[in-house]
């Protein structure tokens, strides 16, 4: 397993892949601070600025491309135990 | 249970060397379609059991 990082960069879109990739891995965090902000019923574009790190009134189709890829990716990895199961396999 | 905030990565610095299992447990916590299917799943259960299908949607096994 990659290690996690806290605040990463992130990708333009997320990966598509159907295994766990390293860029899952080393994304985690993000992933679950995405998900808690839906949760928490967070403005999209908030969430694209402090999360994402992209600017939403700059660059308003790159960040909802990065969030709505973003968090649909993170609710893929919950899964089905998808992240207990690890990078690699099916 | 740490208190996770998303606008504060910091508050999520107990996950950096946390195994995955707990990784994994914290991300499906957050996630509303599995709150929403878990209240649907205890509203419909009269004896709190887990259904087959719950924990293949969602990857959860229970140990003996």
């Amino acid at each position: 397993m990659t290690k996690p990082q806290l605040d990463p960069d992130v990708a333009d879109v997320a990966p598509n892949e159907l295994a766990l990739t390293a860029y899952d891995e080393q994304h985690v965090v993000t992933y679950i601070r995405l998900l808690q902000a839906e949760g928490q019923g967070a403005d999209w574009r908030e969430v694209a600025r402090i999360v994402l790190h992209i600017d939403p009134e700059r660059e308003p189709d790159r960040a909802l491309n990065a969030y709505q890829s973003h968090l649909a990716r993170a609710k893929w990895v919950t899964e089905e135990g998808r992240l207990l199961r690890g990078a690699g396999s099916k | 249970m740490p208190e996770f905030d998303w606008r504060s990565p910091d508050s999520f610095k107990s996950l950096e060397n946390a195994e995955i299992t707990h990784i994994a447990w914290e991300g499906l916590r957050m996630n509303v379609d599995y709150q929403r299917d878990y209240e649907a799943m205890i509203a419909n259960s009269p004896d709190g059991e887990v259904s087959e299908e719950f924990r293949r949607r969602w990857g959860i096994c229970f140990r003996p």
